[in-house]
């Protein structure tokens, strides 16, 4: 592999890299944007442990 | 060991024990590591602008248009079910939008809406998403209406009913047979909301349907007036309705408009003021007349209102009381 060649190939795996990490960030802060509900707990139930 | 908790749901009279992972009847509220989990809490699958007479309310607000709202799901099975593609489905299954209870409202506002509809499946198992957006709505002084089969529990209901302006209840027959055979439910839970609505000052409407071979019987019909007439007044506005074949029940015609038309004979005989017949276009039973003099009041021909005779809540001729929510 050339050398020009194999800095783009790391270039490109670092960017692509920075991208997956970033992009739960990025889409959290859409979700904020756009009003995005999380499910919520719901009012009136009781818990009931099973034995065992 | 890790602990398995069941919970159970104390939102409706079936009061679903859940296993962690599971959900209840209703499909929407999910049991997740013992917690209980509404799955649909702002995330409605249809978003509608309709006529109010198309709930059907027909002493509230006439003609104005009501912002619309469902999500996946219900508590009831009802084999004649209109919109079971919507309230039958597992919420992941179909397509939904991600909307707040404030965007609701603030939507709401913008398309010019008084009122908001928590309607088309059934509101109680979203009830979360409806208290929230109905909290709101209330405060930036918007008006809300349930459609609803009304099977739900006191505690909730009472706590609900606070920030609700109008009901339409689905009174889907008047023997515990016909609710446990068709819609997998039970009548006195249904009843006794009625009840409580009234009391808590909430503008109540019932719809009927009326069903061949299943619940068309006149005396059926008759005990239910009587019930209405003695628990909640003659004054609320009763309409029969029409069924078209649907979803489980495509074996059985429409309803005859001949039985509509005694149904509402019987009802009027019983001394309900207020009787209508739904689902039929032109018939003369969609009019409200003053229950003094007979005068027409409101006309209408499907969702259009064609007359108007009432000023400040009153017969235009005779100025009789005509009981509703009406435009100031």
């Amino acid at each position: 592999m050339k050398r020009k060649t194999r800095r783009n190939f790391f270039r490109n795996s670092l960017i692509s890299l920075v991208g997956i990490f970033l992009s739960p960030l990025k889409r959290d802060s859409a979700r904020e944007e756009k009003g995005f509900q999380e499910p919520k707990e719901a009012d009136f139930y009781k818990r009931h442990k099973l034995a065992g | 060991m890790k602990d398995r908790h069941l919970v159970i749901c104390e939102l409706c009279p079936k009061n679903c024990s859940i296993p962690d992972g599971q959900s209840g009847d209703c499909r929407v509220r999910v049991n997740m590591g013992g917690k209980l989990i509404a799955v649909t809490y702002g995330r409605p699958c249809s978003i509608h602008i309709d006529p109010m007479e198309k709930k059907p309310l027909f002493h509230f607000l006439p003609s104005t248009p009501i912002f619309s709202i469902a999500t996946a799901g219900c508590n009831l099975h009802c084999k004649n079910c209109q919109n079971w593609q919507i309230s039958q489905a597992n919420p992941y299954d179909i397509d939904n939008f991600n909307l707040s209870p404030k965007m609701i409202v603030n939507l709401a506002i913008r398309k010019s809406c008084q009122s908001i509809a928590y309607t088309y499946s059934e509101p109680t198992v979203f009830y979360e998403y409806v208290y929230d957006t109905a909290v709101y709505a209330r405060e930036r002084g918007i008006k809300n209406v349930l459609v609803t089969a009304g099977y739900i529990n006191p505690k909730p209901q009472k706590k609900i009913c606070r920030y609700i302006d109008a009901s339409n209840t689905d009174l889907k027959g008047f023997n515990e047979g016909f609710y446990r055979s068709n819609c997998f439910a039970t009548l006195r839970p249904v009843l006794d909301g009625m009840v409580i609505a009234r009391e808590m000052g909430v503008w109540l409407e019932i719809t009927n349907l009326v069903i061949p071979t299943l619940n068309d019987d006149l005396t059926e019909v008759r005990r239910m007036c009587k019930w209405i007439k003695k628990n909640l007044g003659d004054y609320i506005p009763l309409h029969f309705s029409r069924f078209h074949p649907q979803y489980r029940l495509r074996n059985l015609p429409p309803t005859p408009l001949n039985f509509l038309r005694n149904a509402r004979k019987e009802a009027m005989n019983t001394g309900l003021k207020y009787v209508y017949i739904g689902n039929v276009i032109g018939e003369d039973g969609e009019n409200t007349y003053c229950p003094n003099d007979g005068k027409l009041l409101i006309g209408r021909i499907g969702f259009t209102i064609t007359a108007y005779s009432i000023i400040n809540g009153r017969c235009k001729v005779c100025n009789e009381k005509i009981e509703g929510v009406w435009k100031s």
